[in-house]
């Protein structure tokens, strides 16, 4: 009997489309090639989640005296804080596979390739073994980029995947890549006491969000002593006793860079190779798996998803399309395609990065006249009273309807207050209906109404 | 004693239809043919003509409106009624009933529920606040639209759908840069809506038969030298007229499921599949048994030409019993075409090739043509089929019997 449904990868993206597509009664198969929950469970969110969790603990330890406490140097045993960081990424796993048996769902454990009418898998130890399925799910995710002429060695010259494992804090960094994986790891390493350098070739940190926040990131870290090089690129990295030399030219003229750990972190790539791609006729286009808005291939009767089908590598993203795809495959009707504008993007260093719908940039360059309003966190009572009151939330109106483009925020616990801002989004509320939810104070919150109210000229705190 | 009208079902495809622009207003005075009415359907732009003589007493439709077929949009009073010169407003549209879709019995395929139909006037209509403004912006009354948000609420896409898209939205979703995104026209919807039903419900089956057309092209020939009302005689005709002929002999084929039961048709009438510009239309060519050919030959080029001018007659794409989709003006040797519920089958035709054939043990060129039958095996069996291909490849290649 062949399966209606096979997916390749159980990541955020394929094992949310295998539930799925169990609650809508398809005979369901995952492939897998390493381990359930993907990069996001495994060597991302959650276990680097983790390690920012002991950071953060140590970096408020450190200012614990003017907080009041007692002054203690704080004593951390890195190597525990890793040990720590795999526990919960075993679980995450456990967790995954456990979803699968609950809702019957067969779990193989190997390489799949694309094949007519289903998939090969292969494992180590095994003769391959043919699934033949009606749909056939792409969800193999994405590998870390590296830099042509850059060798990674997992020791000393890492990407994320190493640091995440790396069970000793090295004593200096260069960290090569300002977005959302370089700026997070660099905030834990200096926290905990080493000495880093960000090296970003755009004019701010966090490319591809507002500008603002990038530019407000970049202050937060030189108060914490990471020094942010903008602008620059790195031209050569080379390997000496110590660790690794950088070389980097920037408007200053070129620099080097002497340090225990580099970490290259820009980007990701989509994992298309050995899917049987070509063959099974999956276009691609600028390296990502073309699809259409219910994440169809060109191929008849096989779907992608996630990383693998791009721009907004996030995990959420792939748990949503591929909801949308086992959805059109079942035919659910009336499901809507996933609309970048409506997904949230977070960052997890301190401060918090959160942003949903479009930059100030952007809402200019597609011709919307927007009104633009700012609160700082310094003027909520809860932030000062916490004591963590850097940072803001910029909210763009779209100066016609008043509706809420984007929202952008930076400061502490921005990444669970972003969600609010998402809601608003997807019921396209305006401004005046931000404006009559009453948010309790104090509370970080406020401060989106009142950033809101400053648009509309009419902010109370400021 | 005043007259209703109503929404008529103008396709046998129609469900709802949108009052384009009334003709006649409040008072005038109406005679049986005079066009009352532009009415919008699924697959055209259609006249509703009145049957009626009297005076236009009130129109409960608003031009833009969307009604069910069945509904009453205006009323006629009987010649010397007094008639009412306010115009009355306009009365709630009944809801829409929930289309009768049967379930597969996959238990794979889940509906969401149908969309809710627009509110009516009184109602709370369920829009998001950014609709609400962009509606009032443009002036469109949110009552006539239907949702497409969470649980059919009206967002900004719907309200700017509605305007006709006259403004680009604020914050599209991307769309892949190398792919250029058609609308689907409503003729082209419709089509796709129905095909796919078609296929998930109908459980086809597929027969083929090949016919000698020697005589067939002989006789086309000749009557078309004879030129006058035979001008323009094709091969479609004469397939048209032996399809009449042999569905008249083997009614079962004649015949369309309606629930537990089949309805046998008395009337003969023969569906042309015909591509326009914005997909597929199938206007119906009546008692194709009994027509003449050359009245035949008549009839078809005034469907086609208003199928294709895009204002079909009131009737021209009713009560079809059985469709004819000929491609033998291709180079498609033969194909097998999805049938068109709830008629039995649809008979596909491929173009007339010559072949070798074998005739007393020697080998002469002859001319060939593939028909294939699709029919619906839950009320077609092989023997059925084989018995109307059997009489269809009789009446062609022995044609005279088409002529006279």
């Amino acid at each position: 009997m062949p399966l209606d449904l096979v997916v390749v990868g159980a990541g955020p993206g394929g094992y949310v489309a295998a539930v799925r597509a169990a609650q809508l009664g398809l005979a369901t198969a995952v492939v897998e090639a390493d381990r359930a929950g993907g990069v996001c469970g495994n060597w991302g969110c959650i276990p680097s989640k983790a390690i920012l969790a002991d950071a953060e603990l140590c970096a408020e330890t450190r200012r614990a005296a003017e907080l009041g406490i007692a002054r203690a140097a704080p004593a951390f045993d890195y190597a525990r804080v890793i040990a720590r960081s795999r526990e919960v990424a075993d679980r995450q796993a456990k967790g995954v596979e456990s979803l699968f048996r609950k809702h019957r769902i067969a779990y193989h454990h190997g390489r799949a390739r694309l094949a007519r009418g289903g998939v090969v898998v292969t494992a180590a130890g095994a003769p391959p073994q043919r699934l033949d399925a009606r749909h056939v799910l792409l969800a193999t995710g994405s590998v870390e980029r590296t830099l042509p002429g850059i060798a990674v060695d997992g020791t000393v010259v890492l990407t994320s995947r190493e640091a995440l494992a790396l069970p000793v804090l090295p004593a200096s960094a260069v960290v090569v890549g300002g977005g959302a994986v370089g700026v997070e790891l660099a905030y834990a390493w200096a926290s905990f006491g080493a000495r880093v350098t960000v090296v970003e070739m755009a004019p701010a940190l966090l490319p591809g969000m507002d500008a603002d926040l990038g530019r407000e990131l970049g202050r937060a870290f030189g108060r914490l002593g990471i020094e942010v090089l903008t602008g620059c690129r790195v031209e050569r990295c080379t390997r000496t006793d110590a660790g690794a030399e950088v070389v980097v030219a920037g408007p200053d003229g070129p620099r080097t860079l002497a340090a225990a750990a580099v970490l290259i972190a820009v980007g990701r790539a989509p994992r298309t190779a050995d899917l049987g791609l070509d063959e099974a006729g999956v276009r691609l286009e600028r390296g990502f798996v073309w699809t259409d808005a219910a994440m169809r291939t060109s191929a008849p009767g096989v779907w992608a998803i996630g990383d693998l089908v791009g721009p907004l590598l996030l995990a959420h993203t792939a748990s949503a399309q591929g909801i949308v795809a086992v959805e059109a495959m079942a035919g659910v009707e009336g499901a809507s395609p996933v609309d970048p504008t409506r997904v949230p993007v977070c960052v997890y260093c301190q401060p918090e990065v959160a942003a949903v719908g479009l930059t100030e940039a952007e809402a200019r360059a597609r011709g919307l006249e927007v009104t633009v309003g700012r609160f700082p966190f310094r003027a909520a009572g809860k932030a000062a009273a916490t004591g963590h009151a850097e940072g803001f939330v910029k909210v763009i109106l779209g100066s016609r309807h008043r509706e809420i483009a984007g929202v952008h925020m930076i400061g502490r616990g921005v990444t669970e207050l972003i969600a609010e801002a998402g809601l608003s989004r997807t019921l396209e509320a305006t401004a005046e209906d931000v404006v009559a939810t009453i948010h309790a104070h104090p509370t970080l919150a406020e401060a989106l109404r009142q950033a809101v109210l400053a648009a509309l000229g009419r902010a109370i705190d400021v | 004693m005043s007259i209703d009208v109503t929404m008529p079902k103008l396709s046998d495809t129609m469900e709802e239809g949108k009052v384009l622009r009334w003709l006649k207003h409040v008072g005038d005075r109406v005679a049986p043919g005079d066009v009352l009415a532009e009415v919008e359907t699924d697959k055209a732009d259609m006249e509703l003509e009145a049957y009626d003589e009297g005076v236009l007493a009130e129109v409960r439709t608003q031009e833009g409106e969307t009604v069910a077929v069945g509904t009453v949009i205006a009323v006629l009073a009987g010649p010397g009624e007094g008639v009412t010169a306010a115009p009355t407003p306009p009365a709630p549209a009944p809801p829409k009933p929930p289309a009768a879709r049967a379930e597969s019995p996959r238990p794979t395929l889940v509906r969401r529920a149908e969309p809710p139909p627009p509110a009516a006037p009184g109602e709370r209509v369920r829009a998001s606040p950014l609709a609400r403004r962009v509606a009032e912006e443009h002036g469109v009354d949110l009552a006539g639209i239907a949702g497409s948000g969470p649980g059919g609420r009206i967002v900004e896409r719907d309200v700017r759908a509605a305007v006709g898209g006259r403004e680009a939205p604020a914050s599209p979703a991307e769309a892949p840069a190398a792919v250029k995104r058609i609308e689907l026209g409503k003729i082209r919807r419709t089509t796709a809506r129905r095909m796919a039903e078609a296929k998930r419900e109908v459980p086809h089956f597929y027969v083929t038969a090949e016919v000698a057309m020697d005589e067939a092209a002989q006789l086309k020939a000749q009557l078309a030298r004879l030129g006058g009302e035979w001008e323009g005689l094709t091969f479609t005709h004469l397939l048209l007229k032996a399809t009449g002929l042999a569905l008249r002999r083997v009614p079962e084929m004649n015949a369309s499921l309606d629930g537990d039961a089949l309805l046998v048709h008395e009337a003969v009438n023969v569906g042309l599949a015909t591509a326009v510009d914005d997909g597929l239309l199938v206007p119906v060519v009546r008692s194709c048994d009994a027509t003449p050919l050359r009245e035949l030959v008549r009839d078809v080029r005034g469907l086609v030409e208003r199928a294709r001018a895009g204002r079909p007659a009131a009737d021209d794409l009713t009560g079809a019993t059985f469709t004819l989709s000929n491609l033998g003006m291709y180079p498609v040797a033969a194909f097998a075409a999805v049938v068109n519920p709830p008629q039995a089958a649809i008979l596909a035709v491929g173009t007339v090739r010559d072949v070798p054939v074998v005739r007393g043990g020697v080998v002469s060129p002859g001319r060939v043509m593939s028909v294939t039958l699709s029919c619906d095996h839950r009320i077609v069996d092989g023997a059925l089929a084989g018995r109307f291909l059997a009489e269809l490849k009789a009446l062609l290649e022995a044609p005279v019997a088409l002529v006279v």
